[in-house]
């Protein structure tokens, strides 16, 4: 019987290398309802960029199961249902801004439409700076544009790696309100890696705190509020309260005391 | 941009694994596995009348002709490495005083750039016999092994020296220290990765000058050794003394990899470093008006050193002509019949080089991308690249003649043979230090792996294809003049011998003339074209 979401079920991932084996993830079980949005959240080497790209079939776990709407990761992305967007926003610097945001359907073989491409570039807000080459564009804009490439194939699942990792505070909360009001438009199964637990909080139904050294999954934290969330509500008690809540957790899994915590929250991933 | 230093910062490092992995034991082992191979096809080949008419003498009677000789190559390759040390030694030290030059005084930089190019394109067999004429033999030989070191080692140290911190600057001056502080503290210590490199690509490289400097006479040398062995016609013999001479070229350039290794272990490449360089240009007018003062000063300084060192040297005009005397015969009488004659040879010779170079470059390309689909086999074949890389190719020009004949069509294998290594380097390693993410996004959109190469990887190998095409140039030039000289008997390099046998001073001026022209045009399309390709794709 086909399932919906996505279905992680003990899923282990251990990379071999010239120094031994590296134990990247250890029996993962995670489920991410249809047109969900989950956030991964954990301190530097929690695997949770791992788990990402073994939900997108950019790499195979060595162990478990993972399922989308109860196919393989691979029968999805070849299917063409797969969106992706990572920290380095990776245009191709000898593509202006519309020809990277066909990029994605040239890659899968299909028909390059003008006028689709032009919507999704006012979507994300990029009006005007269509034959842009990359190296004219700010950090945010390329963001937008890969966020846009992304979401060029119309994907059933979404995959965003700390998308908007190396914005500045302002821009990410400006940022981050675009992509709920995008996801608003049209819900997609949607992940989320990031290092900001109120992007987390502000953007997804459930946050995961996964834990380091093997990475795994630590505490699983639903977030109530009503869509859409106005940037007031980052001001609120309640988000306050959450956000506390979650960066506990993320002590614990640390194994840090709180005094550690900012350090661990801003440390990269590798 | 910060995508590719970051690439450099992280592929240069090398760490030492502590104990040796299931993976590279196989690797080598699949390593000697294939040289095993190449070994027992080349048996099989050997000595059998179906390949080359059984020219191709076996391995093992290489290997015995190898053992009757070996006594007789000890003061030949002694003479030729004790050529090549000096010129490696001026030459790098000239080129070390050029990148100090111009760090000080960026403004000198434009106007010798053309000096040092003609340099770096000097076609050395055509020039080495008026050189033996204006100089005495052993210094003829030493200016010849250095000239092509100067300008590598000017790039790569220059580049180097620039990379320093800000920060670092600020520092030495905060403390009272003025420019040359700065340069001895800050500048020369962060030159010292370029200076490694630039050193390793030299030393194979002077080596083979050196081999092109014999061929102007004396008693001891490679290349007259070499010359005696293809006048014998003895097939063992000469495949014998060719695998030593790449001996030594290859354990040259490994020896100055693992100084380099082991000083600073960064591994930049420096067909990628010249490519950044040419890529930071803007501005179309002033990069107009600077190209043209550029152009001027290089021809001025190359016609005023040309003036000073033939009036220096005290022969008659006949025999050391000034820039003036060429003029004068192409204006004069025999003008006509010597543009003929030189316009002839080249297109006898012209198109065949070009069709080889492109069919190497093609070929690397070809072989660079696919490889990506399979990391495993580029990791495979990689060191031996880099070993052919360094290996004086050219040396293997009289035994192509013997497997292929001597028709045209060697003109187009030497080319080929000679571009394909450097250029199948410089792509490999590009596309090694290439970001990781968009080939993750294109993964993502289901992309045939065809379309993945077509999409962004061939793209991607572009600026290493040009940059090697552009640095592949003087060893083309010299191939072909080689096959010309030695197998084919036309174009250029066999009007060069036909004058330098007549004694035919005027001749022989106009060929060097030509040829270096054609070099240093040939460089500078080949540049123009990577400029105008990498500012139009940004």
């Amino acid at each position: 019987m086909p399932r919906h979401g996505i279905e992680l079920t003990s899923v282990s991932k251990t990379y071999q290398t010239s120094k031994g084996d590296i134990e990247a993830i250890r029996e993962v079980d995670l489920t991410v309802p249809e047109k969900g949005f989950t956030a991964l959240i954990g301190p530097s080497g929690c695997g949770k960029s791992t788990l990402l790209k073994l939900i997108g079939d950019l790499e195979e776990p060595t162990g478990g199961t993972v399922r989308v709407d109860g196919k393989t990761p691979r029968e999805v992305r070849r299917s063409g249902a797969l969106g992706v967007a990572f920290q380095d926003a990776a245009l191709l610097p000898w593509r202006d801004v519309r020809a990277n945001i066909a990029l994605t359907l040239q890659a899968s073989g299909r028909k390059v439409v003008r006028s689709r491409i032009d919507e999704l570039i006012a979507l994300v807000g990029l009006t005007g700076f269509e034959r842009a080459k990359p190296a004219q564009l700010s950090g945010g804009m390329r963001q937008r544009a890969a966020l846009a490439r992304a979401l060029a194939t119309d994907p059933e699942l979404l995959l965003l790696d700390e998308p908007f990792g190396a914005l500045d505070e302002l821009l990410r909360m400006t940022m981050v309100l675009e992509l709920q009001r995008i996801w608003l438009d049209r819900p997609h199964t949607t992940v989320l890696v990031t290092h900001s637990i109120q992007e987390a909080v502000m953007l997804s139904d459930s946050v995961v705190v996964m834990a380091p050294h093997p990475g795994r999954v630590h505490a699983t934290v639903p977030v109530p509020f009503t869509r859409p969330r106005p940037e007031e509500l980052t001001r609120s008690a309640e988000f306050h309260q959450l956000c506390d809540q979650i960066s506990l957790h993320l002590a614990e899994a640390s194994g840090h005391d709180a005094a550690a915590r900012p350090k661990a929250a801003i440390g990269r991933a590798s | 941009m910060t995508a590719r230093t970051l690439a450099w910062a992280g592929g240069g490092s090398r760490t030492r694994p502590r104990r040796v992995s299931r993976a590279a034991v196989s690797r080598t082992l699949l390593r000697a596995l294939l040289i095993a191979l190449l070994l027992a096809c080349w048996q099989a080949v050997g000595g059998h009348q179906w390949f080359a008419a059984g020219a191709v003498p076996s391995p093992h009677q290489v290997w015995d002709s190898l053992r009757a000789d070996w006594g007789d190559y000890g003061p030949h390759v002694r003479a030729t490495l004790w050529t090549a040390l000096w010129g490696f030694l001026i030459g790098n030290a000239i080129g070390c005083l050029f990148a100090f030059l111009f760090l000080l005084w960026p403004g000198a930089a434009p106007l010798t750039r053309g000096l040092l190019i003609t340099l770096f394109c000097m076609p050395i067999a055509i020039i080495a016999p008026l050189l033996g004429v204006m100089l005495p033999l052993a210094a003829a030989k030493i200016v010849i092994a250095s000239m092509w070191s100067v300008f590598n080692m000017q790039v790569a140290l220059l580049l180097a020296m620039r990379q320093v911190p800000p920060g670092a600057l600020a520092v030495v001056e905060s403390a009272g220290g003025g420019r040359l502080r700065q340069l001895l503290l800050v500048h020369a210590r962060a030159g010292l990765p370029g200076f490694l490199a630039a050193l390793q690509i030299n030393a194979p490289s002077t080596l083979l000058a050196a081999i092109f400097g014999d061929f102007i006479g004396g008693q001891k040398g490679i290349g007259i050794y070499l010359t005696g062995l293809i006048v014998s016609g003895n097939q063992a013999r000469i495949w014998a003394f060719s695998l030593v001479i790449a001996a030594i070229g290859a354990a040259l350039y490994l020896a100055f990899g693992l100084l380099r290794a082991l000083v600073t272990g960064s591994d930049i490449n420096i067909a990628v470093a010249e490519t950044a360089v040419a890529a930071t240009t803007a501005n179309r007018g002033r990069r107009f008006a600077r190209a043209l003062a550029s152009a001027v000063c290089g021809l001025t300084l190359v016609l005023v050193g040309w003036w000073a060192f033939v009036s220096s040297v005290s022969l008659p005009s006949v025999i050391a002509n000034t820039p003036l005397d060429v003029l004068h015969t192409f204006t004069g009488p025999r003008g006509s019949q010597v543009i003929s004659q030189i316009g002839d040879a080249l297109a006898s010779s012209g198109p065949l080089a070009l069709i080889g170079v492109a069919l190497g470059l093609l070929a690397a390309l070809a072989l660079g991308v696919t490889a990506t689909l399979a990391p495993w086999f580029t990791q495979l074949v990689m060191p031996f690249a880099m070993v052919f890389q360094s290996v004086p190719t050219v040396a293997f020009a009289p035994l192509l003649a013997i497997a292929f004949g001597r028709g045209s069509l060697i003109i187009v294998l030497v080319t080929v043979l000679v571009t394909f290594f450097p250029a199948f380097v410089a792509i490999s390693t590009g596309l090694a230090a290439a970001p990781e993410v968009p080939g993750l996004v294109l993964k993502s959109a289901a992309a045939s792996r065809f379309t993945m190469l077509r999409l962004y990887v061939v793209p991607q190998a572009m600026p290493y294809l040009l940059a090697a095409a552009r640095l592949v140039i003087p060893l083309a030039i010299l191939g072909v003049v080689l096959a010309e000289q030695l197998i084919t008997g036309t174009g250029l390099g066999n009007l060069m011998s036909q004058a330098v046998g007549y004694q035919d001073f005027p001749m022989m001026w106009c060929v060097t003339v030509v040829m270096i022209a054609i070099s240093v045009i040939a460089y500078l399309a080949v540049e123009a074209f990577e400029r105008w390709y990498l500012a139009r794709r940004q």
